[in-house]
């Protein structure tokens, strides 16, 4: 496997509120690297700061502290309209909630990225079918997002960030709003895009079934990294059993069963 | 608990609130001041001479009362929106019906009654200063006036609460008959894409129709007379309200398949319009309505007041005469600013006035024509003057404080022979006649002094009391055309401005999620721009054609041509308007534009 970098988080700190506010600090000196083609998954108990991490790496906020390199770009020299830019091409979402326009049918949705960089018509259309066939959805291009299923959604969604053919793909939860057998689909999905063209995966989750399909896991605690666990070439199931025992551990520690 | 969960609600959403508390202010406020004139029977009747001016009053009174409706039923139903998931959630928890129904429908008329009287109050104000500012600024005195009415206190109080007590009962229904899932997901279903029917294409051809039906009627208002205007506007009102349902959607349609929609974000931008023009519907058919009422007002109030100086001037071409040249007359007329003056000596036997043709063939004497509101001056030569009749007769005129009922021009020999006193006319010729008004009062009343003391105004020659009559009876013409035009305007774009706004909160979501695919900030805001622009720019455009077709019923009224001198009253009103439209453009940007940034 090729072993170049693709996320490089070193020293990243993030404090919400003001100097004359209240201040929280979400995210303390958090370093990791993400190399090129890896599924890497994120874990931690809800308010430890994924949602946050997430956000900074896919340059919608900024750190207060530390850098993020993405590639080989220190993201905060970016300007505005740069960053606008680097989000189309370099970097793909999917979030907890489809996030679809309404207004547009789902093969404009999934286009969106590329009329937003000025590809033109015909190659967008041509593009769309040809990721739409990669995931299996061509019978919903026609569709509105109205029409179609949520796990429908999310796979569309995911068509719409894997469209620009990004380095990175940055999941928010993607299987939250889906039953297992949508969720299996959704999984399935990204674990193909990651093998076949080496995009690499950041997944924040707090399904251990989901986090099965990611070849390593970070575990995030009050806006640290503690933990890390790795596939080393498991069986999904095997792994997914790993997962189950290591977060049976932290509900010894921590007393409580809704940790995660 | 529920007066804490109402309680935590409005200062979550105090924004919303406020937009939509403004709105209803707004309303009440011009609903006020509407009422404080068509009330006022001494005002309508003390200023405008024509009868129909009340009928007008009345008319307009329903119009702008259903206008208040619709728009109260509107920012109701948003009021309600926001607080669904809140009863959603109190009936969920096991909160009584009939309780909360009854929290609803007090809820509901509370926020009805404080904002018609803070409306009120405002529209007081508002009365006032419009008022007084317009009668500066057109120069006019209008008699009458009164900023706080009673009567429209009381009207404007009755027709509000009544309408808010509907609209509780409304709610309460609404609310209580909605299942409670429905509630707590405060889904909207206008996101459906639009299905393209035979019947859409139908409505667009039947809109086009009606529209032209309705402008036909306007036209016609000669063979048609009283029939024309409920004609007119029952067809442009349902032609308008097809066009927005139909027409403009299939067109949007079509422009989505074209290839400009590939572009950027024009097809978001189309899919926002096509869906905004569907739900915004009904408002946008009372924004074109109220903004060519608006603007018709104000266009046929200036009509009037430039008829004045063609009435004025039309049949003289001096502005005022003088008979006896005082010392204050004489020190007035250094003041004004003259074009020319002229005197002639005249010596009156019996009922003869004897003039000297080499004085007339010194000082030609003048005469106005006018044709189609064009004023014209020309010369007549010394022996035409009493022999052409429209000099004749405008000679005449400037005597008008004389029993006389003949003229005679006599050769100079001739006039020093006549034993007679001679007396002079000195007959004065401003530049401007608006302008040397104020000086010409002046010097007409000094006039009026030396003559016996139940002379009056009339009874002097010239174009100036006739310019003074004409500016009483159309200055008020004028004040209210402005007055209502610019009431009228403040509420359609306040309900514009209102409507766009209060959809502030769902957008702000498809934008962030714009800004996350990677859309540019200038792309965003030039979406925006564009979206709104449209949306500003449709019932604008429509509201403009209805004008330009509506003026028609105005060419037997108003005699002349309406159309002339169009320029000043749309330019007037398209700068207001377009002031409304950035305004709600910086407001609706600051509420949905995402900004992050990586520099500090
Ligand atoms: N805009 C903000 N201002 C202040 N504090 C914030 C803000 N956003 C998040 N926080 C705080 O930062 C912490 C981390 O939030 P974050 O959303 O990253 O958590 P999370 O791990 O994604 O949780 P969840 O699993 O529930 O989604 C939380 O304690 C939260 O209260
Ligand atoms: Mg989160």
């Amino acid at each position: 496997m090729n072993e170049t970098t693709v996320i490089d988080v070193q020293n990243v700190t993030k404090v919400y509120g003001k100097q004359n506010e209240k201040q929280y600090t979400a995210l303390k000196n958090v370093n990791f690297k993400v190399k090129k083609g890896e599924f890497v998954g994120i874990m931690g108990a809800s308010g430890s700061g994924k949602t946050t991490l997430l956000n900074i790496l896919a340059t919608m906020d900024k750190p207060t502290e530390g850098k993020v390199v993405i590639g080989d770009q220190d993201i905060s020299e970016l300007t505005q309209n740069q960053l606008s830019d680097f989000r189309a091409k370099q970097i793909g979402f999917i979030f907890q909630d489809f996030n679809l326009l309404e207004s547009l049918n789902n093969a404009e949705n999934i286009g969106l990225p590329l009329t937003l960089q000025g590809v033109k018509k015909r190659q967008i259309n041509e593009l769309v079918h040809q990721i739409a066939g990669q995931l299996g959805i061509n019978a919903l291009l026609d569709k509105y997002p109205v029409e179609i299923s949520g796990g429908q959604k999310q796979r569309v969604a995911a068509a719409r960030g894997l469209i620009s053919r990004p380095q990175i793909m940055f999941a928010d939860e993607p299987t939250g709003a889906l039953d297992s057998k949508s969720a299996r689909e959704l999984l399935e999905t990204l674990k193909q895009v990651n093998e076949e063209e080496q995009v690499s995966v950041l997944m924040v989750t707090h399904d251990p079934f989901s986090a099965s399909y990611c070849e390593r896991i970070l575990f995030i605690k009050d806006g640290q990294i503690g933990e890390q666990l790795e596939a080393n070439g498991q069986k999904r199931a095997d792994f997914y059993q790993t997962i189950l025992n290591k977060l049976g551990t932290f509900e010894d520690q921590e007393g409580r069963t809704d940790v995660i | 608990m529920l007066f804490k969960l109402a309680f935590i609600n409005v200062k979550n959403r105090w924004r919303d609130y406020l937009v939509s508390f403004s709105g209803l202010i707004i309303s009440a406020a011009i609903f006020y001041m509407f009422e404080a004139i068509a009330t006022n029977q001494a005002l309508i009747k003390g200023n405008i001479s024509f009868g129909v001016a009340s009928i007008v009053f009345q008319f307009g009174s329903v119009l702008l009362g259903i206008i208040t409706l619709v728009y109260i039923v509107y920012a109701n139903s948003f009021l309600m929106t926001m607080r669904e998931h809140d009863y959603g959630l109190f009936i969920m928890l096991g909160g009584k019906k009939s309780r909360l129904g009854f929290l609803i429908f007090l809820e509901t008329l509370l926020i009805g009654i404080v904002s018609t009287i803070i409306g009120g109050l405002i529209g007081i104000g508002l009365t006032k200063a419009l008022g007084n500012l317009l009668m500066q600024l057109l120069g006019v005195q209008i008699t009458h006036f009164n900023s706080f009415s009673p009567s429209a206190v009381f009207v404007t109080l009755i027709f509000f609460v009544a309408i808010f007590f509907v609209a509780s009962l409304i709610n309460q229904h609404k609310l209580l008959h909605k299942p409670v899932l429905r509630l707590l997901r405060n889904d909207t279903e206008a996101d459906k894409p639009m299905k393209i029917t035979a019947w859409r294409y139908v409505e667009g051809f039947l809109g086009l129709l009606l529209l032209g039906i309705g402008y036909w009627a306007m036209a016609a208002v000669n063979t048609l007379v009283l029939m024309s205007i409920p004609i007119a506007l029952v067809t442009i009102v349902l032609g308008t309200y097809f066009l927005y349902n139909a027409f403009f959607q299939l067109l949007i349609a079509a422009l989505r398949k074209s290839h400009l929609a590939a572009k950027g974000l024009n097809n978001f931008t189309l899919g926002q319009l096509n869906f905004r023009i569907r739900d915004y519907t009904k408002m946008l058919t009372i924004v074109s309505i109220l903004f060519a009422l608006a603007l018709g007002a104000i266009t046929v109030g200036m009509g009037y007041h430039r008829l004045i100086p063609t009435i004025a001037r039309g049949n003289t071409a001096y502005d005022l005469v003088v008979y006896k040249k005082t010392a204050q007359t004489k020190e007035l007329m250094t003041k004004l600013d003259l074009k020319q003056q002229t005197t002639y000596q005249r010596k009156i036997i019996g009922k003869t006035a004897y003039f000297d043709q080499s004085e007339f063939q010194a000082q030609p004497f003048q005469i106005a024509d006018s044709k189609n509101e064009k004023v014209t001056i020309r010369q007549i030569s010394a022996n035409q003057v009493t022999k052409q009749s429209k000099a004749r007769e405008q000679l005449f005129s400037l005597q008008a404080n004389y029993a006389i009922d003949k003229l005679k021009m006599v050769s100079h020999q001739d006039f020093q022979q006549l034993t007679a006193k001679a007396s002079s006319l000195t007959l004065l010729q401003t530049t401007s006649l608006a302008k040397s008004a104020p000086v010409l009062g002046k010097i007409a009343n000094d006039q009026l002094k030396q003559m016996n003391q139940t002379a009056e105004l009339q009874e002097l020659g010239g174009a100036y009391p006739v310019y003074q009559m004409a500016n009483l009876m159309f200055g008020g013409l004028e004040f209210m055309g402005f007055f209502l035009g610019i009431a009228f305007l403040t509420m359609l774009a306040s309900c514009l401005m209102f409507k766009i706004l209060s959809g502030a909160q769902a957008d702000q979501r498809r934008y962030w999620m714009l800004n996350r695919l990677g859309a540019r900030r200038s792309l965003i805001r030039s979406s925006i721009r564009r979206e709104l622009g449209v949306l500003f720019l449709l019932p604008g455009i429509l509201g403009i054609v209805h004008v330009l077709f509506g003026l028609k019923l105005f060419v037997p009224l108003m005699g002349g041509n309406p159309y002339a001198g169009l320029q000043t009253p749309f330019i007037i009103f398209l700068l207001l308007y377009l002031g409304y439209y950035l305004v709600t453009l910086f407001i609706y940007n600051k509420l949905v534009v995402p900004a992050v940034s990586m520099q500090s």
